[in-house]
């Protein structure tokens, strides 16, 4: 990353702070506060997308670290939120867990089911592991509908809204507020965590993983760390979205949405945390385009345009990003920053 | 590179500044419409519905008249326009739909799919938003709420398939009963208790529960060797076509049918629809029973498809809509027309909130005569969601559709 | 016990389609190193072709798959082309992201040119039926068998008596001495999509025959990825096998456990079962070829 023009760092800690210059702890200050102001200006419509958005960019930044650190490739991503989903909303709403309670208890819960739908990961890698973690994905959906008393099968599973004490989180707004604090906190935790040994071992383990066991790492720890991480992060964001919507059924957590979170990556960019929140918010709000022109193209087209589309969308991005930048978004923007960084100094394309 | 970077950029202003225009109303207009999944498996059910809502929306704007065989006028000075988002079947994303369609100032809802239903059903009630819905499982009724339907539910439909082949059942021993469903959440809404119960109660003997695909991808030789080895009579399920017709057709191949060597009667609740059925199937589909089907669009005797008839001829004669739910979408088009007349009755329009239209429309819809496109007139109430009272039960006879039957609606959920 | 050869006979005859279905699968995976999420999408589009030249067209049954495999050629070329070759040396998460995209693209199309909707055309194709006691064969397995048996036998003729099936087996041994001797390998690669291509698309006809054409016929990709794991990756007889077994399999435990789970559904999630098993402890399946990796 090049340096604003006149700045230098002098000693370690300058160089890996993640705020290096108080411009960028201005700036942050400022994000925060146009973040959290938010449900005093925009309509309940752009705070539902808004909600989506926080809790898909939590489930995204655990499977960043899965895949884009540790090179782990999991389908399955869907799956393990509907573990970490269920298990909160059958804990709330049937054995009257306070929801403080019960949303850690569903993270952990995702996080065993990773532990364990990641143990082919010891012995395959690559395509072998995608099929073996798709395989986890249905398994998953499967047995929640055979725990019929316990989930309520395919008729799903009502769940009152959440509240800690006396604070009403079934709100639009206080639920605004709870997602997007712990948003926040993911993605401190999630740029934290690739920073420490665990982090530095899992991208040794990606670029290679044998030469990574060569060099005294023990993948078996590392490789079950990587899924549990990427786990909980899903099982947080499975309990979020059960108690946002107050219902849990396995329509929620469809197969294709697994693919699409890797998507996201691959628009955003795949090994930066930057790059996991760039993805989710460019093809969420694709998707929200999609949704309002449909009717639109409906009528000027044909009518099954707009399904048409909607089926397409996110295909043909992923097509354009694969051929054109597959690096992502995020290194567009750094480039971008990079210029601007240098100018009007620049010296280099 | 340059031109490339500042492309992306661009793009996404775009995409954002696109996604923030708000469609401005115009003064004195009501929306009907709401959420459609033109995306999964019901998407071809929902595109006919929309295209019904839409010619029935042009048909009362140009004319003021509710229907032709109806005096009431909608109120001269108000439009109605169709507002419509597709879900694609996903719960999140008919829920962001759901806020931006209320914001909008939309008073009425509508609901696409068993998915939908389940997680908005809660929020409607908390806004007392009055809604019509393409689905229609039991659980609409746990309690009722402000989800209306204008078939009977799943549950209902197939006790009265039950009703209809006790009555013609000659043997001294219990006929055996046995669930042959989907295997989603609408398939299993029948597996209830309270369906047990009345199976058991009507005297029949239930033997057990075999699931096909939703749409089936191969045909269910395994599930129909194992009815026909446990005996059973008569199978129920909820199916929609695709998973009907290769069921039926690998029932022909392995003799079963009520009118093969093996006598066993397959009936499924509304979304089979034994019009499309028979038309797909001909003579081979003799034999399969619908409850609380629609009339085939060809059934010009009947005033409700004769008015869908002119109305396809009128807007959009060469490209007609052939799919039956497009009967659905003029049904469920009358239904919020009527709430939204009735509760003009009561208030005016600046005093219009999804709450009035509950209580002074939906609640107060009685008798509302659908020139027959549904089993019987639709009447609604505080905790009377089931519009009608009587099921039409069809059956494939000669590759036609035939009328079979009529049995009451017991209420099973 | 009729009940059990009953469930075992039905098994083969799903068996047989899903290992048509996995034959294009592994024709790709084994030239270009390219894992085909797509192919079931193939299928879809080959049931859709399949009611375009029967129902509305009307052509006989011969020159309606005469037909589709032009269109299959065509279409297994657009894609080599213009999605698969810009991505020659990328790793397997990109490639395997682009036939996901490739197959939603495909999702759409078919959408947009017939509306979403199920196309049934029950009775066109030609049937076999056959019975022995009270057991029938479902002609569907017949039908399977043989188009199976024909595609196995060009493609093995293909293989060992033409240049381009020489040049096929070399690409898939090593593509860097395949390029060093001035073969191209992009060649080889375009002919295994259309290979493919080909296969799925009878695959469709075949299934619509059966289940009519419709969107969720691509679903039946995901149960032949089951297959080729069974069979190990890189064998086309190993596809063959496994998928026979696992129709089997499927279908007995469907027969036998079912009505036992509350839920059901087995048969839907069997096929999954099975591949993490495999992955588990057999992960390069019952036939293929246990790779070694140097640093």
């Amino acid at each position: 990353m090049a340096l604003y023009s006149g700045t230098f760092h002098e000693n370690y800690a300058q160089d890996m702070a993640v705020f290096p210059t108080k411009l960028h702890w201005g700036l942050l200050i400022i994000f925060l506060i146009l973040l959290f102001t938010c449900p005093l200006f925009f309509s309940d419509r752009i705070l539902t997308i808004l909600t989506m958005i926080g809790i898909t960019i939590i489930s995204v930044h655990g499977l960043n670290i899965l895949v884009g650190y540790c090179g782990q490739i999991s389908m399955g991503h869907a799956g393990f939120m509907a573990v970490g989903g269920y298990t909160s909303a059958i804990l709330y709403a049937k054995l009257s867990f306070p929801f403080w309670a019960a949303l850690p208890c569903g993270a952990l819960a995702a996080g065993i089911a990773g532990l364990f739908f990641g143990l082919p990961s010891l012995k395959i890698k690559g395509f072998y592991l995608i099929m073996a973690t798709i395989a986890a994905h249905f398994i998953i959906i499967w047995a929640i509908i055979q725990l019929y008393g316990l989930t309520g099968g395919a008729d799903g599973l009502s769940v009152p809204r959440p509240r800690i004490g006396a604070i009403m989180l079934g709100t639009k707004t206080n639920y605004f507020y709870l997602v997007m604090v712990l948003a926040c906190l993911a993605t401190l935790i999630a740029h934290n965590i690739v920073r420490t040994r665990a982090g530095r071992a899992f991208i040794a383990i990606r670029d290679n993983d044998l030469a990574a066991e060569v060099m005294g790492i023990s993948l078996w720890s590392y490789k079950l760390q990587a899924f549990f991480i990427g786990c909980v992060f899903a099982g947080v964001a499975g309990a979020l979205l059960v108690h946002y919507i107050s219902f849990a059924s396995t329509d929620q957590f469809p197969f294709m949405d697994s693919v699409w979170y890797l998507g996201m990556l691959i628009v955003g960019g795949m090994g930066s945390t930057g790059g996991a929140i760039f993805g989710v918010v460019a093809l969420k709000l694709l998707d929200e385009l999609v949704t309002v022109i449909g009717p639109i193209l409906s009528a000027a087209v044909a009518p099954q345009a707009a399904a048409s589309v909607a089926i397409m969308s996110h295909g043909l991005i992923i097509i354009i990003f694969l051929i054109f930048e597959p690096r992502g978004l995020y290194h567009r923007w750094e480039m971008i920053k990079n210029y601007f960084r240098l100018w009007p100094f620049s010296h280099q394309e | 590179m340059g031109k490339t970077r500042f492309g992306f950029v661009a793009l996404l202003i775009v995409m954002v500044a696109l996604f923030m225009v708000p469609i401005g109303a115009q003064a004195k207009t009501l929306y009907v419409g709401g959420t459609q999944s033109l995306t999964g498996a019901f998407a071809e059910d929902s595109a006919a519905v929309l295209a019904g809502i839409q010619d029935y929306v042009r048909y009362v704007n140009e004319t003021k008249m509710m229907a032709p065989w109806r005096k009431e006028k909608f109120p001269a000075d108000i439009t109605l326009e169709v507002l419509w988002r597709d879900d694609e079947l996903k719960p999140a994303k008919a829920l962001s739909i759901y806020e931006e369609l209320k914001a909008k100032g939309m008073l009425v809802a509508r609901i696409s799919g068993s998915p939908i239903a389940l997680a908005l059903k809660d929020r409607l009630w908390e806004d007392q938003m009055g809604a019509t819905s393409m689905a229609s499982g039991s659980y609409l009724m746990t309690p009722p709420q402000s989800i209306f339907t204008y078939y009977p539910i799943y549950t209902d439909s197939c006790a009265a398939i039950a009703d209809w082949f006790k009555a013609s059942w000659k043997e001294s021993r219990k006929p055996r009963v046995a669930y042959l469903t989907a295997d989603n959440a609408m398939g299993k809404s029948l597996e209830i208790p309270a369906m047990r119960a009345y199976l058991d109660k009507i005297g029949y003997e239930f033997v057990g529960t075999q699931y096909v695909p939703l749409i089936a991808t191969s045909p269910p030789t395994t599930q129909l060797t194992w009815l026909k080895q446990k005996g059973v009579d008569l199978a129920l399920g909820v199916m929609i076509n695709p998973g009907s017709q290769p069921t039926v057709k690998e029932m022909v191949r392995l003799g079963m049918g009520p009118f093969q060597p093996y006598k066993m009667t397959f009936g499924v609740a509304l979304p089979g629809h034994a019009a499309v059925f028979a038309e797909a199937m001909g003579k081979l589909g003799d034999g399969y029973v619908c409850a609380g089907s629609f009339r085939p669009l060809d059934d010009l005797a009947t005033p409700g498809i004769k008015f869908c008839d002119d109305l396809q001829k009128k807007y959009h004669p060469d490209k007609r809509v052939t799919h039956i739910m497009y009967e659905g979408g003029m049904l469920e088009a009358m239904v919020q027309v009527e709430a939204l007349r009735l509760a003009l009755e009561k208030a005016p329009y600046e005093k219009l909130t999804p709450k009035v239209v509950l209580e002074q429309g939906f609640y107060r819809i009685k008798n509302l005569n659908t020139g027959d496109i549904s089993s019987t007139p639709l009447t609604y109430g505080k905790g009377d969601i089931e519009g009608v009272d009587e099921i039409r039960i069809d059956q494939v006879r000669n590759g036609k559709s035939v009328k079979v039957g009529l049995a009451p609606v017991h209420g099973i959920y | 016990m009729t009940f059990f050869i009953q469930l075992v006979v039905t098994g083969f005859a799903q068996g047989m389609v899903y290992a048509l279905i996995a034959i294009g699968f592994v024709i790709i995976l084994k030239c270009s190193e390219v894992f085909n999420i797509a192919q079931g999408h193939f299928v879809m589009i080959g049931g859709y072709l399949g009611y375009t030249f029967l129902v509305p067209l009307g052509l006989p049954v011969w020159a309606s798959l005469l037909a589709a495999v032009v269109v299959a050629v065509f279409m297994g070329l657009v894609i080599e082309r213009f999605t698969l070759r810009p991505l020659i040396g990328q790793p397997v998460l990109a490639v395997i992201m682009m036939t996901i995209a490739l197959a939603t693209v495909l999702s759409g199309l078919a959408t947009l040119i017939w509306g979403a909707e199920y196309k049934a055309y029950h009775g066109l194709l030609p049937t076999i039926i056959l019975k022995v006691g009270s057991i029938s064969i479902p002609s569907e397995s017949l039908i399977g068998l043989i188009v199976s048996v024909i595609c196995v036998t060009l493609l093995m003729l293909l293989f060992r008596y033409t240049k381009i099936g020489l040049a096929m087996r070399a690409t898939a041994e090593d593509l860097q001495v395949v390029q060093s001797l001035g073969i191209k390998a992009t060649t080889v690669y375009a002919v295994s999509w259309i290979i493919a291509c080909i296969v799925g698309v009878i695959g469709g006809i075949l299934l619509g025959g059966i289940s009519g054409a419709n969107m969720v016929l691509a679903d039946i990709g995901l149960k032949a990825f089951a297959v080729v794991l069974l069979g190990g990756v890189n064998s086309i007889g190993g596809a063959i096998f496994a998928g026979i077994i696992l129709g089997m399999l499927e279908n007995v435990a469907a027969g036998y456990l079912d009505p036992l789970l509350p839920g059901g559904g087995l048969a839907q999630v069997f096929p999954f079962i099975v591949m993490i098993i495999v992955l588990i402890f057999k992960p390069h399946g019952l036939f293929g070829l246990a790779t070694i990796e140097r640093i």
